[in-house]
């Protein structure tokens, strides 16, 4: 039974029961880890059953958690009798009972924590050599150890919902013309660890990436250009700012010399103003005359052009028929070539017409090809892609089984073992057990043939002589008296046994040790009397 | 392997064609793997070889592409996952090939500088002692006490030797010593987890 009560401890602290450490048997445990191990277990099972898994102070509301416990394990199939009563006043026996009934319906854990058990041997795996490695007299390294310090970078890259106490344009500025580039931020030895703390800050919390100007180098060297930087973006400030006043008043601020320099220079200005103004006029007024040049010439150049056709037309009609012989010469002429182009303009024309013929063949026996190929192409894609889609899902059987192997070699169910050792002894006991019960029947037999054989032999021989059959009398009335001893030995046997079996069933009965519990009831009611009592006062007042 | 936003936003610029010309990539590709695998001692020369007009883009291609090998170094990444890292972020094929390759080239020298990093325990070396029996003082006067003055003589990594001086009472070493052998015993039953 110990046995039982250890596996059945060992997954109660598998599903996280808080039990005492000396724990060990099943009758220590109080009825609040009872109730809290049944609970979790059936919310293991049945989730949505949501049990409490403390003991509630007022008694009726423990009734309440009690009954509703044992519902859900009759609910689960469970054929014994179980009420409230079996949980809050427990025995041994049907608690025993109830938890293996209960553990054998948890359901198995999942593949996932597999996986991760499996992780994290491994990790625990890597620690361990690691440890080992520098235990085996591996000297620490003395000469190159840098302690791992960042300071803060500034990539300058703005992210959306992000905002600077600066505005977009002033930070663009800053970033392209004073924000220098990241290894130059701080000193080489805390480059790398800057490095890894500002991507591991960005994953961790993006909002709070530096959201100031001046948020980059803290290092000692570097305070120099820091400064440097900083006043220099101060100056930026400062000249917009003066830039600003110089432009909205000046008479306060400037001495007399700056203003009489001024109003010289301011006439200087005025009078090259004045030059550039007249100048501008004069070429506006050339340009004008420019351009009626050339409308003059342009008329001049049509009318040019209409004299001469008018002086063409006026020759071919003073000279007559002449001037008509030789029109109609032109026209057939002009007609003669139209008609040897044409020919010329077909023969080119049939030869371009079949290398062009040729080439559109030649291209759509050429795309056809293409689309072969792209349609094996794309089929090969299709292919690869269901391979690879395969061999992603049997990697993952592949790891699955891995892990299980692994679990199985590191954790090979050490109870397991014992238990089939255990039952081997009990199947070669039981053997053992049967071979000398064979024997003893065997035994039996052969007395009995015996004593078949030597009655035979009696019989025979009382009928021979008188004393002989004195004797055989003696010897039946013997045998009677022998067997009504045989009767009264086994009558004694059979009320020897029914006595131990009442033995016994006292026993179980003690063992249930309801006198107990009778008290704890009653001592319950006594409590449960007074909260109604109470209850009622309440109501009553 | 992670990257923050603020460097995949980097990433995503360094290798977008119109923002960062092929020669401007090249240079800061350069610099970093010069940056990162020649510690304290880098060529800043590739800076000067940017072309690109906006300085504030380039700085944070630069400064991505940086992070970017770190943390796969870090990570320890081999060629093959950190190209397969890459694609998930669609950027320029290209691009990506010349990446893979800088940091194929240069991650063991990453990986040697990041070695370098580790929390610098005080190295003890040599310890003095004497123990003196306090007879009175100004604050307490009584019986006689016994106290340790101990030094720890340690090397830190500069090679340059420090020490660590405490004074304690004979119950307090004893339990200082437990402590110790307490912490020994841990450490060698870790390392012997694997038999």
């Amino acid at each position: 039974m110990e046995e039982v009560d250890k596996i059945i401890l060992n997954s109660l602290k598998e599903i996280n029961c808080e039990l005492e450490e000396d724990v060990k048997l099943l009758r220590h445990l109080s009825s609040e880890n009872i109730i809290a191990g049944f609970a979790r277990c059936l919310n293991l099972i049945n989730p949505s059953l949501n049990l409490s898994t403390q003991l509630p102070p007022s008694m009726s509301e423990r009734f309440k958690l009690g009954a509703s416990i044992a519902n859900a394990i009759k609910e689960l199939g469970y054929k014994d009798e179980i009420g409230y009563q079996t949980l809050l006043y427990s025995n041994e026996i049907e608690i025993r009972r109830l938890f293996t009934f209960v553990i054998e319906k948890l359901p198995e854990k999942k593949n996932l924590t597999l996986m991760e058990v499996r992780r994290i041997s491994t990790f625990q795996q890597d620690i361990s050599n690691a440890v080992k490695l520098s235990l085996g007299g591996a000297k620490p390294c003395l000469h190159h150890r840098v302690p791992f310090l960042s300071v803060p970078l500034e990539t300058g890259v703005s992210l959306p919902g992000v905002k600077r106490d600066v505005s977009p344009q002033d930070w663009c500025k800053y970033c392209s013309e004073q924000l220098p580039f990241l290894h130059e931020q701080t000193d080489y030895r805390h480059l790398l660890p800057s490095v890894i703390t500002l991507n591991s800050r960005g994953i961790l919390c993006p909002s709070q990436l530096g959201n100031k100007i001046k948020a980059f180098p803290a290092n000692a060297q570097e305070d120099s250009t820091k400064s440097a930087l900083l006043k220099q973006l101060e100056d930026l400030k400062l000249s917009n700012e003066i830039g600003k006043a110089v432009k909205s008043d000046i008479g306060a601020s400037v001495n007399e010399k700056a203003d009489q320099e001024k109003t010289e220079e301011e006439k200087i200005i005025s009078q090259l103003e004045a030059e550039i103004l007249e100048l501008t006029s004069r070429k506006e007024s050339y340009e004008e005359k420019l351009s009626q040049v050339n409308d003059l010439i342009i008329q001049n150049k049509q009318q040019y052009d209409n004299n001469l056709r008018e002086d063409r037309v006026r020759l071919l009609l003073t000279q007559g028929d002449e001037g008509h012989r030789k029109l109609v010469q032109v026209a057939e002429e002009a007609g003669k070539k139209l008609v040897r182009l044409n020919e010329q303009w077909e023969q080119h024309r049939s030869t371009l017409m079949e290398q062009y013929q040729a080439a559109q063949s030649f291209i759509k026996s050429k795309s056809n090809v293409s689309n072969e190929q792209m349609e094996v192409v794309q089929e090969t894609r299709n292919t690869l892609r269901s391979l690879q889609e395969q061999l992603k899902k049997k990697q993952a059987v592949q790891l699955k089984l891995e892990a299980e192997v692994a679990n199985l070699i590191k954790n090979p169910k050490p109870l397991r073992s014992a238990y089939t050792q255990r039952i081997m002894e009990i199947i070669s006991n039981i053997r053992k057990q049967t071979n000398e019960i064979n024997k003893i029947i065997i035994d039996t037999k052969e007395m009995q043939r015996d004593v078949n054989s030597v009655t035979g032999r009696l019989e025979r021989a009382a009928k021979k002589d008188e004393g002989a059959k004195r004797v055989y009398k003696s010897l039946v009335a013997l045998h009677s008296d022998c067997q009504y001893l045989v009767n009264l030995v086994e009558e004694t046997c059979s009320l020897m046994i029914e006595s131990r079996d009442l033995e016994e069933q006292i026993c179980t009965e003690n063992t249930k040790n309801t006198s107990e519990n009778l008290t704890l009831v009653l001592q319950d009611l006594q409590i449960i009397k007074e909260e109604k009592r109470k209850m009622r006062g309440k109501k009553g007042s | 392997m992670k990257i923050s936003q603020e460097i995949t936003v980097g990433l995503k610029r360094l290798c977008n064609k119109s923002v960062v010309s092929d020669n401007d990539f090249q240079a800061i590709l350069r610099q970093s793997a010069s940056v990162l695998s020649n510690y304290g001692a880098a060529d800043d020369s590739y800076i000067s070889q940017l072309e690109g007009a906006r300085k504030d883009t380039l700085k944070e291609a630069y400064a991505s592409a940086v992070t970017l090998l770190t943390e796969a170094a870090r990570n320890d990444l081999s060629s093959s996952s950190f190209s397969s890292f890459l694609e998930a972020y669609n950027l320029n094929p290209s691009r990506l090939e010349e990446l893979v390759i800088i940091y194929a080239n240069c991650v063991e020298k990453i990986q040697q500088n990041l070695r370098l990093f580790n929390h610098c325990l005080p190295h003890v070396v040599d310890v003095k002692w004497r123990l003196d029996c306090c007879v009175k003082s100004n604050s307490s006067g009584g019986p006689g006490y016994l106290l340790y003055f101990v030094q720890f003589l340690c090397q830190s990594p500069d090679k340059s030797s420090s020490t660590i001086d405490f004074v304690c009472t004979v119950e307090q070493l004893r339990e200082m010593v437990e402590k110790l052998k307490d912490a020994n015993r841990k450490v060698e039953k870790i390392a012997n987890l694997t038999k």
